[in-house]
């Protein structure tokens, strides 16, 4: 698969704040690729000098191809952007708001008909058609800016934190619409702050943090590559003693690189090991005795693992961090 | 090269420069005109017109009948009230102009700002050309629509007479520069400023400072460059007959153009009062009336230096007396004399249209200054002086 999008040392310089320090990123065609990074990481940016939105100090970014610096205007063509913060114009019918993008792209006036009854129909707003756009709620609204994105057909959209400020529910209409959008061959780029957010929808990642991509791949792939530092939390029956005695127990084990006791009484667990080893030190611990009522992985295990990476990145180090106890 | 090749191409599909001009001036037509808000504002607005023509033709006909009762003839007093009414209606729609071309335009980009929408437009292939027209073009369309539904009110001046349909043409032409030049004008401040309230203010000092600003101001320069007539002679006459006898005083050096200047006072430049929408208005009103000495036609020749010719429009019998003063080269010397009669001599047959014309010109031309640089400043990141390393490294072929 050749890539759609590709940056090539992306630079950005705010009046002396480096936003991205030579940022490279590349998607592959019909990829949901996330985009993830603490706030301030350089996403938005990214996003927006992909939109031609922006224009790098240095560096280059290509979608389909063509250069966002030196033709901003066929890029726009194939691109579908949806700003983090938008806002909607007031006076305006939902119908009569698709149609002025429509237009803005020169669409004709029958392509723009059958469009926006498409489109309100994939968004699920078609029985909204007639309404101000002001009156939508704010997830509707979110449907309607992505749908406005699409008008032109175009075959990459880039996506700025979609699925902030909306309910659960909206988050999960918004996934079977991505889910849906990639059905229809189109390549989208998310950015997120929140990973889970991104976990069960994306087909490959990018965590990012101080303008730099930190690690990248298939979601898979980096699921096993940093897997090898996952957290594993223990609840174990007793008192004090007892607990400390297991945390001692657990903390002989080579694979364990730290131990710890959380404030709610559970054994936390940096574990280096595969699962084979996680197997073992289980029965080890039962077979010494220790009283396990619950033995699992953190519960979010790309969380913690975006929190390593970045934290690493942040102390200086690529080391894997807290060697020592603290917990969280 | 590759840029003009890549302009606008969707499915084979051209939009061009101006492809989304009618998108941009459609939606923002159909936000203002939906409902009946719209309506109803132009029927207030064309109320009040025809409340205030019929105020102004109560007050001259006052004053015309009383002269009609003196023996004046009736054809001249009634084109007098015609020449009043189009005044009034001309200055009245000046007014809106000046209150509502700015007000219609200062939000245009800055509240997309606002709102966040801007970055929803640039993202399309819209050229900026065709978001700042179709934001001028939609705004002027609402002014013109009001300014235009007094046509029918400002028809009534030919039942007076007075009023030549060559004369109320002018005017509205004025009155659309004036609105073109402000318009876009505003535009340019909503753009430039991040706040709709920092643009608005911005316009509508604009407008004082047209208005009022340049007036005092001219009125200031000629008070400086206006040489005291009144008190030099004494001190020349002194000084020059001292350095006759040479015993003039070494401190005091006298210029030799100082005595022609006494005679010839300078005039601040009349480019001051181009942009300045009354003096406009005085100038149009003046080539209606039949009196070269009416309050606008002095207004006029204080700032031309020239006697406006008596009377345009349409042909009036004209009982003027010229008064006697005017004949004469006698004003050279005459200290203390006002503006109009500092001049050196008459010139007596003089065109009319002697500043509206450069002030409906200027206002062109600061509204296409103002289209041109808001197209910068719309564009992402755009900003109104050009960067210095602006230019990248030439297209080079990708690996």
């Amino acid at each position: 698969m050749s890539a759609i999008v590709r940056t090539r040392g992306l630079v950005k310089r705010y009046n002396g704040t480096l936003a991205l320090a030579g940022l490279d990123l590349e998607i592959a065609e019909g990829e949901i690729f996330g985009l993830v990074g603490p706030n301030g990481a350089g996403k938005t940016t990214t996003l927006r000098i992909l939109a031609t939105l922006l224009e790098p100090t240095a560096g280059d970014a290509e979608i389909a191809g063509v250069s966002v610096l030196r033709n901003p205007d066929r890029v726009r063509r194939v691109l579908g952007f949806m700003p983090d913060v938008f806002g909607v114009y007031d006076d305006m019918r939902v119908w009569e708001y698709l149609d002025f993008f429509g237009r803005c792209y020169g669409l004709p006036a029958d392509r723009r008909r059958r469009m926006i009854g498409d489109l309100l129909e994939l968004v699920d707003l078609a029985d909204k058609r007639d309404a101000y756009v002001q009156a939508l709620s704010r997830g509707m609204q979110q449907r309607l800016c992505l749908a406005h994105a699409l008008v032109h057909d175009p075959s990459v959209l880039l996506l700025d934190e979609p699925a902030s400020g909306l309910d659960p529910r909206a988050r999960v209409e918004l996934r079977e619409l991505l889910r849906e959008l990639r059905a229809l061959g189109k390549t989208i780029l998310i950015s997120s702050h929140i990973l889970p957010e991104l976990e069960e929808l994306c087909t490959s990642l990018a965590i990012i943090d101080h303008g730099r991509v930190l690690t990248a791949g298939k979601m898979a792939d980096i699921e096993t590559r940093l897997r090898a530092g996952a957290v594993f939390r223990a609840r174990v029956l007793g008192d004090d003693a007892e607990l400390e005695a297991a945390r001692a127990r657990f903390a002989t084990d080579p694979a364990v690189a730290s131990s710890s006791l959380r404030e709610d009484g559970q054994v936390e667990i940096g574990f280096t090991g595969d699962d084979e080893g996680a197997a073992r030190l289980l029965a080890g611990a039962i077979a010494a005795g220790v009283r396990i009522a619950s033995f699992a992985r953190a519960a979010s295990d790309l969380e913690e693992i975006f929190l390593q990476v970045t934290a690493a990145e942040r102390s200086g180090s690529a080391e894997p961090p807290s060697t020592n106890g603290g917990g969280d | 090269m590759a840029r003009v090749a890549a302009i606008g191409r969707v499915g084979g599909r051209t939009v061009g420069r101006f492809g989304g001009l009618t998108a941009v001036a459609a939606k923002e037509l159909r936000g203002r005109m939906r409902g009946r808000r719209a309506f109803v504002t132009v029927t207030f607005y064309v109320g009040v017109l025809a409340l205030f023509v019929v105020a102004v033709y109560q007050i001259t006909k006052n004053s015309a009948e009383s002269q009609v009762a003196m023996g004046g003839s009736s054809p001249f007093v009634s084109a007098q009230v015609g020449q009043a009414v189009f005044a009034g209606i001309l200055l009245l729609e000046t007014l809106i102009v000046l209150f509502l071309a700015p007000a219609f335009t200062t939000g245009a980009i800055s509240l997309e700002r606002e709102k966040q929408t801007l970055d929803l437009l640039a993202v399309t292939p819209l050229s900026s050309l065709a978001i700042v027209l179709g934001k001028l073009f939609s705004a002027l369309t609402w002014v013109l629509i009001l300014v235009f539904s007094s046509v029918p009110l400002t028809a009534i001046v030919f039942v007076f007479g007075g009023v030549a349909p060559e004369d109320i043409a002018r005017g509205y032409a004025y009155v659309l520069a004036l609105a073109i030049g402000l318009g876009a004008l505003g535009l340019l401040f909503s753009a430039a400023a991040r706040r709709t309230q920092a643009a608005t203010v911005l316009s509508y000092f604009t407008v004082l400072l047209m208005t009022i600003g340049t007036g005092v101001g001219w009125v200031f320069w000629q008070a400086l460059v206006a040489p005291t007539t009144t008190q030099q002679p004494p001190v020349m006459v002194k000084d020059v007959e001292d350095r006759a006898n040479g015993v003039a005083d070494p401190e005091v050096v006298i210029a030799p153009d100082v005595l022609p200047a006494s005679t010839t006072p300078g005039r601040p430049p009349e480019a001051l009062l181009w942009l300045n929408p009354v003096v406009a208005v005085a100038d149009l009103v003046c080539g209606t009336d039949t009196s070269p000495y009416s309050a606008a036609c002095s207004v006029v020749s204080g700032i031309t230096g020239r006697q406006p010719d008596a009377g345009g429009g349409v042909p009036v019998p004209m009982p003027i007396e010229v008064p006697a003063m005017q004949g004469g080269a006698g004003v050279v010397g005459k200290p203390g004399a006002v503006a109009v009669d500092l001049n050196v001599g008459f010139q007596a047959t003089v065109t009319r249209d002697a500043l509206w014309p450069q002030g409906a010109a200027a206002w062109l031309a600061v509204g296409l200054i103002s289209v041109l640089l808001s197209i910068r400043l719309v564009r992402p990141g755009g900003r109104l002086l050009p960067r210095l390393r602006r230019r990248r490294a030439p297209p080079e072929v990708t690996p």
